[in-house]
């Protein structure tokens, strides 16, 4: 049994192109096996084996209550389509065997309705809205201001806070212009573009997150060595950074070696424990990374 | 906008309907759809799911009972209600399609078009043409500008393209 993981983020709107996503590696031979359950929930993983050329994969896009879920799944897996993961609890992903004729949506009106549901009903848009203008009053507090601390690693900062801005206004934006065409699911050009551009910033942001702050931490350590002469003096003056440092390390570590484990036992509930003490200890580090900036 | 689509139902919709005059669950209603259609309507996993919700809460249909987490579903008298008018109004459509449909033969072909003008009958000809033809339908009995003068108010010139050529 071999696994992969795949990055898979998608948004709501977005549902065809993580159907095709699917059912592309279905046809290469990867068995969709679910989401990350733990801190780092964009990623899916792949099981390769032969079972998977006939399986075919269909999303539902849907919020349902807790106490309607099971007939939820019971309906669908009376028609064949077996639930195999719910993720960022709007996505339901159903797979059914490769002959079976019922198809998942036939009605252009139904399917219509159902993102339109998912948008302002379960209040995406206005999530995103707000996300966006939190983010924006955020920004003005370091934004302007203190031009004695403009380093490297202050600009570096602003253009990361600026990138998942920019990504919440797009994605603001792409809702609206759903909305103003009628929510029909139509895979025009424009819209296919702002889709792609999203999962590309998504993506770049996840990266930059846990790559930020240990790169920043490492040359903010080497150049604090090479400033006090750390060989001549020893360690002392530099507890903070050789902490930081410490910290960020070890949680990208707990984190990463917790995500592939929940995946691969989902059952046990213990390494999620694990993965809070990891996501525990990488805020601790971006917390005096913040003092230091602000 | 729920309201305004229900007056006239979509396939999908009638059919539905039409399997819950008696009591019946998800898959029960997907299979008694395909044996009544003989496979030409086909309804899909989701959009069952979406309708049904939506039947439900608009109360057309109703929840008998519940087994093994499968919701048993039934028409309520508002659904009958809709459905009988949804039916009423498909047999007028097929009997008002049918005044045009049954000519048992008489309908005269048009002749062969060897003028070469593109006009396939001499004017003269099209009174017969007319006149085989059955009277059927309102249009016929009461044309539109039969030299009785409008009521009301006239609109002058003011109609539609006056401003704007359409």
């Amino acid at each position: 049994m071999r696994h992969i993981f795949r990055y898979f983020s998608f948004d709501t709107l977005d549902y065809r192109a993580a159907e095709r996503f699917l059912n592309d590696m279905a046809e290469r031979g990867y068995e969709f096996k679910g989401t990350g359950k733990g801190w780092i929930r964009n990623i899916a993983i792949f099981e390769k084996n032969e079972r998977a050329k006939e399986r075919k994969y269909a999303i539902d896009v849907a919020k349902r209550k807790e106490e309607e879920k099971e007939s939820y799944y019971r309906f669908y897996k009376d028609l064949g389509w077996e639930k195999v993961d719910c993720f960022h609890s709007s996505m339901y992903i159903f797979s059914a065997q490769k002959n079976n004729t019922v198809k998942f949506y036939t009605d252009k009106l139904s399917e219509r309705s159902m993102l339109k549901k998912a948008v302002i009903n379960n209040g995406e848009l206005s999530n995103h809205l707000s996300q966006f203008i939190c983010m924006l009053i955020i920004s003005s507090s370091f934004m302007g201001g203190k031009e004695n601390r403009n380093d490297l690693t202050v600009y570096g900062f602003k253009i990361f806070f600026s990138l998942i801005m920019g990504y919440y206004a797009l994605k603001v934006v792409i809702k609206l212009i759903y909305a103003l065409k009628g929510w029909k699911a139509r895979d025009t050009h424009a819209e296919e573009q702002i889709q792609r551009a999203l999962r590309e910033i998504n993506k770049v942001c996840q990266i930059l997150f846990f790559l930020f702050l240990p790169v920043v931490c490492l040359i903010r350590f080497f150049y604090h060595m090479w400033e006090k002469e750390f060989v001549i003096k020893g360690a002392a003056g530099m507890e903070l950074e050789l902490i930081q440092l410490l910290l960020c390390m070890a949680s990208i570590l707990i984190t990463s070696v917790t995500t592939y484990l929940v995946a691969m036992y989902p059952d046990k509930d213990r390494w999620k424990v694990l993965d809070f003490i990891g996501i525990f200890m990488y805020f601790a580090a971006l917390w005096s990374f913040l003092t230091y900036i602000l | 906008m729920a309201r305004e689509q229900l007056k006239t139902l979509t396939e999908p919709m009638y059919y539905i309907l039409l399997s819950l005059i008696r009591e019946n669950h998800g898959y029960g209603i997907m299979q008694r759809i395909s044996q009544l259609t003989e496979g030409r309507v086909t309804v899909g996993a989701g959009t069952l799911y979406t309708l049904l919700g939506r039947f439900e809460k608009e109360k057309i249909i109703i929840q008998v009972a519940e087994e093994n987490r499968r919701k048993i579903y039934k028409l309520s008298e508002k659904g009958q209600n809709i459905l009988k008018e949804e039916f009423e109004r498909l047999n007028k459509m097929v009997r008002d399609g049918q005044k045009f449909m049954d000519y048992e033969g008489t309908r005269p072909d048009p002749p062969e078009d060897n003028t070469g003008t593109g006009i396939s009958m001499p004017v003269n000809q099209t009174a017969d043409q007319q006149a085989a033809a059955p009277a059927g339908g309102k249009d016929r009995e009461t044309p539109r500008g039969d030299g009785q003068p409008e009521k009301g108010f006239g609109t002058g010139n003011l109609r539609k393209g006056a401003f704007f050529p359409v």
